[in-house]
């Protein structure tokens, strides 16, 4: 099952202040996060909230989708988005993907509309994000 | 026509029964009481890892010995030629054999769905019965059965998802 290596979802937490995971595996059910989403409605069975995209980002989130170009300018738009029409303090980390140092993609274009709004924290490098199961 | 063996005596029949009817001489009787026993499932069943069907789904916590791989260098320096015999010097790459305790999910007629780590198992639990203590369950159409039936649920879920993945 698909699922961010644990020292970067814990860094997170600890650093970041996150407690929300927008893009919530199965194996982020009973995990330390007080809410998490999924887009498999039957999930609620286990406590997670369906559908990530269906109310604006609030508050500190960690969001980590499927590689795909589409899905991720999805999110970094909604991100973006989130942040400028709420009053309250918000982040959204996202895990972007960046094939081969090609930074072309409609999502990093994106991030470099908006500067004041988003930045890049850091390049994690391929070695280190091993996905557990 | 009759068949040719109708005038086979015993012997020369191997011990072959011939039908009762004679319309259907060619028919052998030979082992029916045990052939109107037998049953026969047409689903492929691995030894290996499904249980006795118990008519509910099942989630056993148990050992196993998953094989892994060896991965083969990419580079064309470093491939290894099958064309080459294993010498002294060139040594077979073998998979990985290790034991590991699993929790592994089995449909209601003891088939094996998957498997996940028993920490994974627990969490899915704690969530599960922490979700039915706080209402969750009562939003969740058809309703819940049980545990079990969910996480089989679930690894059907990955299994049958499609993979965007692309290795770009």
């Amino acid at each position: 099952m698909r699922a961010l290596p644990n020292h970067i979802l814990k860094a997170l937490q600890a650093w970041a202040i996150v407690t929300k995971d927008r893009s919530a595996s199965d194996s982020s059910f009973g995990s330390s996060f007080k809410e998490v989403w999924s887009k498999r409605k039957r999930n609620m069975i286990f406590g997670s909230k369906f559908n990530p995209l269906a109310t604006k980002f609030t508050g500190f989130s960690v969001c980590h989708h499927l590689y795909d170009d589409s899905v991720m300018l999805t999110l970094v738009r909604y991100g973006i988005y989130s942040s400028l029409s709420t009053e309250s303090a918000t982040a959204t980390f996202l895990l972007l993907q960046n094939w081969k140092s090609l930074n072309a993609n409609a999502y990093m274009q994106m991030l470099r509309k908006y500067p004041e709004h988003c930045t890049i924290l850091g390049i994690i490098p391929q070695a280190s994000v091993t996905y557990r199961r | 026509m009759a068949p040719k063996d109708t005038s086979y005596d015993n012997l020369e029949r191997q011990g072959f029964d011939l039908h009762p009817d004679p319309l259907n001489n060619w028919k052998t009787a030979h082992g029916d009481t045990i052939r109107q026993k037998a049953v026969f499932d047409m689903q492929p069943t691995n030894p290996e890892l499904d249980i006795q069907p118990t008519g509910n789904y099942e989630v056993w916590i148990r050992e196993i010995s998953p094989i892994a791989q060896v991965k083969l260098a990419r580079t064309e320096a470093h491939r290894i030629d099958t064309e080459i015999p294993i010498s002294p010097t060139k040594y077979a790459t073998l998979p990985q054999v290790s034991d590991a305790t699993r929790a592994c999910a089995y449909t209601p007629d003891g088939k094996f769905v998957g498997m996940l780590s028993t920490k994974l198992y627990n969490n899915l639990a704690n969530a599960f019965h922490h979700a039915m203590d706080s209402g969750y369950h009562n939003q969740v159409m058809p309703p819940s059965k049980d545990l079990n039936s969910e996480l089989v649920s679930i690894l059907y879920y990955k299994r049958n998802a499609p993979r965007k993945f692309i290795n770009k």
